[in-house]
């Protein structure tokens, strides 16, 4: 076995310089940023020289060798050269003018060529090809999924630790209830490493560094991988951007109170808090999210796309039994606007057998058809089944537009269908419109009528870009995006009814699966298999949930930042207000924070909203001395008010906030406790 | 206060204003101390001069008045150079920040000397020669607005003493240095010219290579005349990188008169300095030794610069066994079984524009040099993994002030010693715990230069330390070094063996030598206006 470890050369979203925004253009200065190593990558690596050199050890004949890969400009043989210099035996660098403004799927395919191509020339055998899970500049987490499907080998998603016993390697992965064990029978096989495997080291030996410098590396272009034009960089790909611009909205203005400078801002706190009440009381919507909201622009052309609008469902407590997500639920509501505006229906795709009282929550959430995937499946996280069973039905059915829920499952099973289906797919979209969109395809204009326009958050948030899907592969793939929960409003359909179909699905034996992609393979004989070990019975499961309550699902959230002053002032000033709120008003109240409060240990990663963190949606966001970068306001600007309180006046957040109240948040908690207790 | 409104300066100038000031108590509360926060001093109102002119029109005013003066730039001392003890008027440099500004007071053309532009960066201005690497600029600004103002030029002035806050003025007044001073030397090296206004408010204008003391006189050309000052006898001369005491020797330069002398002998207005291009590739390495031993003999070897295919580095820089177990919580990777780190960082050419790493042929001389000094283990990053290493760096003193702020606060050294005596030092710093206190030390190995910090724990240990120190102190200057290589004196004071408190110059230069400085002084500031206190304090003589 031999290791190939994907490296990409982004941008360094965490130290964008101030210069890099052109203002008056609303446009990134490319040029300005900082490149590097995707950070995840360096953990791949550093997993893949684990296994490497593990193995070696193991001393089964020959030693396995550790090549990286990377698709990218000639500048990025600088990070190739660092993987050498921290220990791979070669690196495989594929540029070429042809590769730009590649999609997730152009990239993946590019990908895959070149680990063909790696095992035909012999540079490697039966590979375990390591990846970050995604990487900070698209953060779609799509290409190594939609290689591990072109490539039909195995996918190990999430990997979080890693054993060897014997010659047996097992992978500790992420699922959506704490972790479970894969172990790897046969490669070839394809990981993706989450940030819980150990980091590089930050430095090398000068003999590696001489070694790395005098290294000799591959550089394929198109030719060399023998890729069709048409099926590389912005020929090859699915989706198109339609622009990118600032993430700064508009600001509260309309209805913003500031309380702060001459006056005691905690004087103010009786009428602030009298106005957020009633706001919950009298069912006040959130009216801040017009803008990017689903819906449709006018247009009087035909829709370009046929058929139903489709959810991809996800249940609470198994994959197969318990209620739909509270995600699913918004994304039904965000289908059932779209396919209102394309004169079309709503259809719920939801695994597992669909109970009287789940289909009427479903018809409520504006689903006029539920379809019941039943199969018999694993009961292990294993993507791939998941996805083969929901492309089968796709084929079938060919909505127009698919929308799945951008969990940890969601975010592989959908570009494991996008990928055999040849479709676009857009990830963590913000927004979701349909409009004509006028393409240029070989000079000439077209119109492709009421497409999807997906908005999503690049570039950790810095920028935004709205995203077209056209025709792929076979003129029947749908327009996909996944979306994370908190983005989108449930629609209440009173009295709706919604008919039920079952879908029952055959699993394939081996050799009836082909991707039917031009570029497939013979079927590799990798295997993974669920391990025999109970995971989560061990010391190391991981805490999933939010500690107490589920943020999607709260009315207020009281969120703290590094302002709050210490992990002891959480328990005695953010808590007793949750509680305060929770008996005053009635209502559910959960406990949020930023991700530097996170950082700084005040409360678990559950509770951290924003980019790299939740999306939360509540009515009543209240944050207590969060400072409030575009980061954090990504996961909450939707709320429909928001209160701050912070003593820094320079704090983004304040101006981004209805209601400011400028004191510091020992002053002012324990007034606002004392005015709830008085019935405020 | 109110007639000094209608105070005008005769002869420079013509009749330039005085300059905005405050008498408001909370503004001049913010000058009163240093970053030592050791001492703190009263003043009855701060001037914000904008030129050459204003500071001129201050000190007339002052003499007629009969008020001291004392200089602030950014308070970044831990001296307490800037703390106006005698009391009196404050002259802030923090508005001297526009060279056009400065050339207009003087009726000169704002235009720039032949060769240079006018670059503007933020509120500040100053004059380049993007040709030639020079710079002439005023004082106010700080060295990180000269730096990023410098960086669309791929320039860098050299001088880094850390503390990127700092206003050129008060690194011109220190004579500063830092890491990367092995390889570039202190500021006087970088420094061509200056404008000066003595404390009587006559303004010069010095070039370097134009006025040198000949016979034991300086001769100095002003706008108001001619002034001859003659230099004391018998003053020690310095080799070693130091920063106590005025510069005087027969045959210096007028320029150098102006550097490193804690602003006794006038007000630098505007610095001519040469600049160098930015280094383009830096290999940072850190080196963990078995013994000291291993590792001296690696820096001597360094220092001398005689191992072929070994450039110099730009800097060298020496934690002890004891510092590294300050931080080996937050870098488990240091070797359990390190005696001392080296750390030194040098520059390499690329072979090919998108590789990284200097090639295997220039990494072998060093290699081997590795080796040959049984060094455990090397971390080495290039490029933006530096970042980690840079935190490695500031992760010492950090722990240190962490560690100190929970007790009774840090006493730290500033020595250094000639080379051939280096070893005798730092055995006495290795042993220096003995006295009962916890130290760490670490620093300018390059340069001799190690700052040891005792911990105390409590105020007895305190008084251990203060003892202990006074005794390296007089080591150093018995070696033949210096009390202070870059920090300064200041208004520093410390206990002799009797008990008595005595200026800490005077350990270095004895009671002879503070005298000289004294009287030197008077020779350009006869009623003794400015900055007094700093080196000999006043009532001293």
């Amino acid at each position: 076995m031999d290791l190939i470890v994907l490296v990409k050369y982004v941008a360094d979203v965490d130290n964008i310089p101030e210069d890099a925004w052109d203002t008056e253009r609303g446009t990134l200065r490319r040029n300005r940023l900082q490149m590097v190593a995707n950070p995840l990558d360096d953990r791949a690596l550093q997993l893949g020289l684990a296994i490497r050199d593990k193995v070696a050890a193991e001393a089964r004949g020959t030693t396995g060798r550790l090549i990286v890969l990377s698709m990218g400009p000639p500048q990025a043989e600088e990070i190739c050269r660092r993987a050498i210099a921290h220990g791979a035996d070669g690196a495989v660098l594929l540029s070429d003018g042809a590769f730009s403004g590649a999609d997730t799927i152009a990239t993946a395919r590019t990908i895959a060529g070149a680990v063909r191509k790696m095992v035909a020339q012999g540079m490697v055998q039966d590979p375990l090809v390591l990846a970050g899970m995604q990487s900070p500049d698209g953060d779609t987490a799509q290409v190594p999924v939609q290689v591990a499907a072109l490539l039909q080998f195995p996918l190990i998603p999430y990997v979080a630790e890693w054993r060897m016993e014997g010659h047996v390697l097992s992978f500790e992965t992420l699922q959506p209830r704490g972790r479970s064990e894969l172990t790897l029978q046969s490669p070839p096989a394809l990981a993706t490493v989450t940030k819980y495997i150990r980091d590089l080291p930050f430095f090398t030996s000068l003999v590696r560094m001489g070694v790395a410098a005098d290294a000799i590396l591959t550089k394929w272009n198109r030719d060399d991988l023998g890729l069709q034009e048409a099926n590389v960089g912005l020929a090859g790909s699915y989706t198109r951007v339609v622009q990118i611009f600032s993430p700064e909205k508009r600001g509260r203005a309309a209805y913003r109170l500031d309380f702060g400078g001459e006056q005691d801002p905690l004087e103010a706190l009786p009428v602030v808090l009298g106005a957020l009440r009633d706001f919950l009381h009298t069912g006040g919507e959130s009216d801040a999210n017009t803008a990017e909201d689903s819906g449709a622009t006018s247009s009087g052309s035909s829709s370009y796309y046929k058929g139903e609008c489709a959810v991809l469902c996800e249940r609470e407590t198994s994959f197969e039994t318990g209620p739909v997500s509270a995600g699913s639920r918004e994304l039904l509501g965000a289908a059932r606007g779209l396919a209102e505006s394309l004169g079309t229906t709503t259809t719920a795709i939801i695994p597992g057998v669909v109970l009287s009282e789940e289909l009427e929550e479903l018809a409520r959430s504006g689903a006029e058809c539920v379809v019941s995937i039943q199969a018999e499946f694993t009961n292990a996280f294993l993507p791939e089944e998941q996805a083969n069973a929901v492309t089968a039905l796709v084929r079938e059915r060919n909505p127009q537009i698919l929308l799945v829920p951008a969990t940890l499952t969601g975010r592989v099973v959908a570009p494991l269908v996008a990928a055999e289906l040849g479709a676009g797919l857009t990830a963590d979209c913000t927004g979701l419109q349909v409009a004509d969109f006028v393409g240029r395809v070989g000079g000439k204009e077209t119109v492709y009528g009421k497409v999807l326009h997906q908005t999503r958050p690049a570039l950790g948030g810095n920028v935004m870009a709205t995203i077209v899907s056209l025709r792929g592969r076979d003129n029947r793939s749908p327009q996909m995006a996944t979306a994370r929960s908190g983005v989108f409003t449930p629609v209440m359909c009173q009295d709706a009814v919604a008919t039920l179909e079952t879908f029952v699905y055959q699993k394939p034996s081996c050799d009836d699966v082909d991707t039917g992609d031009e570029n497939a393979i013979d079927r590799s004989r990798g295997r993974v298999v669920p391990s025999q070990r109970d995971v989560n019975a061990g010391p190391v499961l991981i805490q999933s949930q939010p500690e107490k309550t589920n943020l999607d699902e709260c009315d207020v959230i009281v969120s703290v930042g590094l302002g709050i002053g210490s992990r002891e002032n959480v328990e005695r000033l953010a808590r007793p207000l949750v509680r305060a709120l929770e008996k005053a008003w009635g209502v559910t109240v959960g406990l949020g924070c930023s991700r530097a409060a996170m950082e700084a240990g005040y409360l678990p990663y559950a509770a951290q909203v924003g980019q790299t963190g939740r999306t939360v949606k509540p009515r009543v966001y209240i944050a207590l001395g969060i400072s409030g970068a575009v980061q954090h306001r990504v996961g909450m600007e939707n709320a429909g008010r928001i209160l701050s309180i912070n003593s820094d006046d320079e704090a983004p957040l304040l101006s981004h906030s209805d209601y400011v109240i400028r004191a510091s948040c020992q002053d002012a908690v324990p007034v606002l406790i004392k005015l709830l207790d008085e019935g405020a | 206060m109110s007639n000094l409104k209608h105070v005008r300066s005769p002869g420079y100038g013509g009749d330039s204003p005085l300059p905005p000031s405050t008498d408001d108590p909370e503004k001049i509360r913010s000058y009163l101390s240093d970053e030592s926060s050791a001492m703190s001093g009263s003043a009855e109102r701060v001037f914000y001069p904008q030129h050459a002119g204003h500071i001129s029109t201050v000190l007339r005013a002052a003499a007629r008045e009969e008020k001291k003066v004392t200089v602030s730039a950014a308070g970044t001392s831990i001296t307490g150079a800037r703390v106006p003890l005698a009391g009196g008027w404050i002259l802030s440099i923090e508005r001297l920040r526009r060279i056009d500004l400065e050339e207009n007071a003087e009726d000169i053309t704002p235009s720039p000397p032949a060769g240079f532009v006018l670059v503007r960066y933020r509120d500040t201005s100053f004059f380049l020669n993007p040709e030639t690497r020079q710079a002439i600029a005023p004082v106010g600004i700080t060295l990180s607005e000269f730096k990023e103002a410098l960086a669309p030029y791929n320039l860098v002035y050299p001088p880094d003493p850390t503390e990127m806050t700092a206003m050129l003025g008060g690194t011109i007044a220190t004579n500063a240095s830092g890491a990367r001073s092995f390889h570039y030397e202190p500021t006087r090296r970088w420094v061509r010219g200056l404008r000066v206004v003595l404390p009587t408010g006559e303004l010069v204008n010095i070039r370097r290579n134009e006025c040198r003391a000949r016979n034991g006189m300086f001769s100095i050309e002003t706008d108001a005349g001619t002034t001859a000052v003659s230099l004391p006898r018998g003053y020690p001369v310095f080799r070693s990188k130091n920063a106590a005491g005025l510069f005087l020797a027969d045959g210096m330069d007028l320029v150098d008169l102006f550097i490193g002398n804690e602003g006794l002998l006038g007000v630098v207005t505007t610095v001519h300095v040469d600049l160098v291009e930015v280094p383009r590739d830096v290999l940072t390495c850190v080196a963990f030794f078995r013994s000291i031993d291993d590792g001296l003999a690696f820096v001597d070897v360094l220092r001398h610069g005689d191992v072929d295919g070994v450039s110099k580095p730009l800097s060298l820089e020496y934690f002890d066994r004891r510092a590294l177990a300050f931080i080996r919580e937050a870098f488990p990777e240091i070797p359990p079984d390190a005696a001392g780190a080296v750390l030194f960082e040098f520059e390499y050419s690329r072979v090919v524009q998108h590789n990284p790493y200097p090639a295997g042929t220039v990494l072998a001389p060093w290699i081997a040099l590795l080796e040959a000094h049984r060094a455990i283990s090397t971390w080495n990053v290039t490029g933006r993994d530096i970042s980690r290493v840079r935190e490695f760096r500031h992760a010492l003193p950090e722990a240190v002030n962490t560690y100190v702020r929970a007790r009774v606060g840090k006493l730290g050294t500033d020595m250094a010693v000639p080379a051939r005596h280096f070893r005798a030092m730092v055995e006495a710093y290795d042993e220096a715990d003995t006295c009962g206190v916890k130290t760490v030390f670490f620093g300018h190995i390059g340069d001799c230069h190690l700052h040891l910090n005792f911990l105390p724990e409590n105020r007895d240990e305190l008084a251990l330390a203060r003892k202990k120190y006074l005794e390296l102190a007089r080591l150093a200057v018995r070696l033949g070094g210096t009390i202070s290589a870059e920090h300064g004196v200041g208004k520093k004071t410390i206990e002799d063996e009797e008990g008595n408190t005595i200026p800490y110059l005077e350990v270095m230069l004895g009671a002879d030598g503070l005298r000289a400085i004294h009287a030197f002084k008077k020779s350009l500031d006869p009623r003794f206006i400015l900055n007094p206190g700093n080196m000999v304090p006043e009532g001293y003589c």
